[in-house]
């Protein structure tokens, strides 16, 4: 009990940081997430999905000094226009090729001024096909995925399923390959109980002792995606990091508790199928296993020496991908 | 004793308060950017048997659960519902059928009520039989109340964190009605502090893990 005691007031380098460690990930992450939140919501709509670019109306800029950019960034040769932009070769296309040459309509302006005699909206559409140049293809920015999850783990020398919950936040840098952090948070409880009273039907129990043990991983991540195109998306990863094992055992009868904490590197594999629900939801079923044998070192009379639990186990668990 | 928090900790828990909030922020964005999706929300009336593995035999069950409808197979939301347990010790009670009295020895009435956050994953909508899954966690409170043949009468309220799981199929019967068949899970061990005759204060737990099955009736509205 002593030893517990003086093992929580010096703990680990590990265990120290731990909190450090998942506070500086959790803050670039949330740095991270809150960037592309911030981004213009309609620049992210039309770099994630270019149909939903929409031609817009013809303005027409009455003074001829207005600024000549048509919209999309479509290229511009009149003086003063941005460096960079490639010269628009198509006379009556969507710029003004004459400088200062009268109205500058964004779509349709003839030469010297003129609109053409055409109705708006057959402009667009007469116009839509003309051989100027496309705007410069946007950039497609990698979608991030979120993975909300829960299932059973099984440590082998436990032989006992334990829920788990968890969270991977990834990012896809190829359309079959992901990469990013986990981190998930196992619970097991066990109580010592003795039955309160000859009552039918739910029986009270009270609790005598008690043990709650929390295994805490906070992994790198890379997951590889075995379709694209098909209903159903097997997937395979394996994810390494650091594992942190808590637990607090309690006899309530003498109030004595001992707490320890063990730490060390440990990894994670994984294999699944996910069925893609929507263009940006799936669910996914996996099994997974995580392997571990973590640590702490506890000093005593006879000196100091290591304890070591095996996290080796099995497990399975079903959640969400969510593209956003 | 407790530990006293260190910077670190709360350094910790602010980052993944930050964190949860900035998801919590940007998926709803995304997803709301998608005007297509229209604004749906639904509620589920149902009934049926829980059977707590704690007690023998089924008790009924009626529930209620209201969501928005995020995509056509995504569904989130809040769940209720009202469990009621109850048995009794008779004595002279034979296991063949009788109608002779018998006199009741204990009696012990207990209601059972979770309240929890939920999402329901609908895993296809383009056939009249839609199957579903679901997961919810909460808390969940139960109130006993017991009684012996000397009369003596217990009443007492058991609460903790709890947590459910559902799987069934949905029949359209008509536009935005949907009858469910489900069976479903309930895992939790409610607990209260109880201080006994020395003062000394123990926990008792009841343990309400169990499975049950239920019919409900879900009607879109927008």
């Amino acid at each position: 009990m002593v030893r517990a005691e003086r093992r929580l007031a010096a703990p680990s380098l590990g265990v120290r940081l731990l909190p450090l460690l998942v506070g500086c990930i959790s803050l670039a992450g949330g740095l991270l997430a809150a960037t592309y939140a911030s981004a213009d919501p309609s620049e992210w709509l039309a770099q994630a999905s270019p149909d939903s670019i929409h031609p817009m109306p013809p303005v027409t800029h009455p003074n001829p000094a207005a600024p000549n950019v048509a919209p999309g960034g479509a290229p511009n040769p009149t003086p003063g226009t941005a460096p960079g932009t490639a010269p628009n070769p198509t006379p009556g296309g969507t710029s003004n090729p004459v400088p200062g040459t009268g109205p500058n309509t964004t779509q349709g302006t003839m030469p010297g001024g003129m609109a053409p005699a055409i109705p708006a909206t057959t402009r667009a559409t007469t116009l839509a096909p003309a051989p100027a140049p496309a705007p410069a293809p946007l950039e497609r920015r990698d979608p991030w995925t979120l993975h909300l999850q829960g299932g059973l783990f099984s440590p082998i020398d436990v032989n006992a399923p334990s829920p788990t919950v968890g969270l991977r936040l990834g990012r896809l840098w190829l359309p079959h390959l992901q990469g990013g952090l986990l981190t998930e948070w196992t619970f097991r409880r066990k109580n010592l109980e003795q039955p309160v009273a000859n009552y039918p039907g739910l029986n009270p129990q009270r609790v005598l002792a008690r043990v709650d043990a929390t295994l805490v991983p906070a992994m790198a991540f890379i997951q590889v995606n075995l379709s694209e195109k098909r209903f159903l998306v097997p997937y395979v990863a394996v994810a390494a990091g650091y594992e942190w094992l808590s637990f607090t055992a309690t006899d309530f009868r003498t109030s004595e508790q001992v707490k320890a904490s063990y730490a060390n590197f440990a990894w994670e594999s994984w294999g699944g199928f996910g069925m893609r629900l929507e263009p940006r939801l799936r669910a996914d079923v996996e099994v997974f296993y995580n392997g571990g044998k973590l640590e702490r070192d506890v000093t005593d009379s006879s000196g100091t020496f290591t304890e070591a639990v095996d996290m080796n186990g099995v497990g399975a668990r079903v959640g969400l991908d969510i593209l956003f | 004793m407790r530990k006293p928090e260190t910077p670190f900790a709360r350094l910790g828990l602010a980052s993944m308060l930050a964190l949860f909030a900035t998801l919590a922020w940007r998926i709803p964005l995304a997803t709301a950017a998608d005007s297509s999706q229209p604004n749906i929300w639904s509620i589920q009336l149902d009934a049926g048997m829980f059977a707590p593995s704690a007690a023998t035999g089924a008790s009924p069950i009626v529930g209620m659960r209201y969501c928005k409808h995020y995509s056509p197979h995504l569904y989130g939301g809040l769940l209720t519902g009202v469990a009621s347990v109850s048995r009794s010790r008779e004595q002279g009670a034979t296991a063949a059928p009788t109608v002779e009295p018998t006199v009741m020895l204990a009696r012990a009435n207990a209601r059972l009520v979770p309240v929890m956050g939920f999402l329901q994953v609908n895993l296809m909508d383009n056939f009249p039989i839609v199957p579903l899954v679901g997961f919810g966690a909460g808390w969940e409170w139960l109130s006993l109340r017991a009684a012996d043949s000397t009369g003596t009468e217990v009443r007492s309220i058991y609460a903790n964190f709890a947590w459910e799981a559902y799987s069934g199929v949905a029949l359209k019967v008509a536009s935005g009605v949907r009858l469910n068949g489900e069976v479903f899970f309930n895992g939790g061990a409610l607990q209260r502090h109880v201080v006994d005759e020395t003062g000394q204060t123990w926990l008792e737990a009841v343990h309400v893990n169990g499975v049950g099955a239920r019919v409900g009736l879900d009607m879109n509205f927008e």
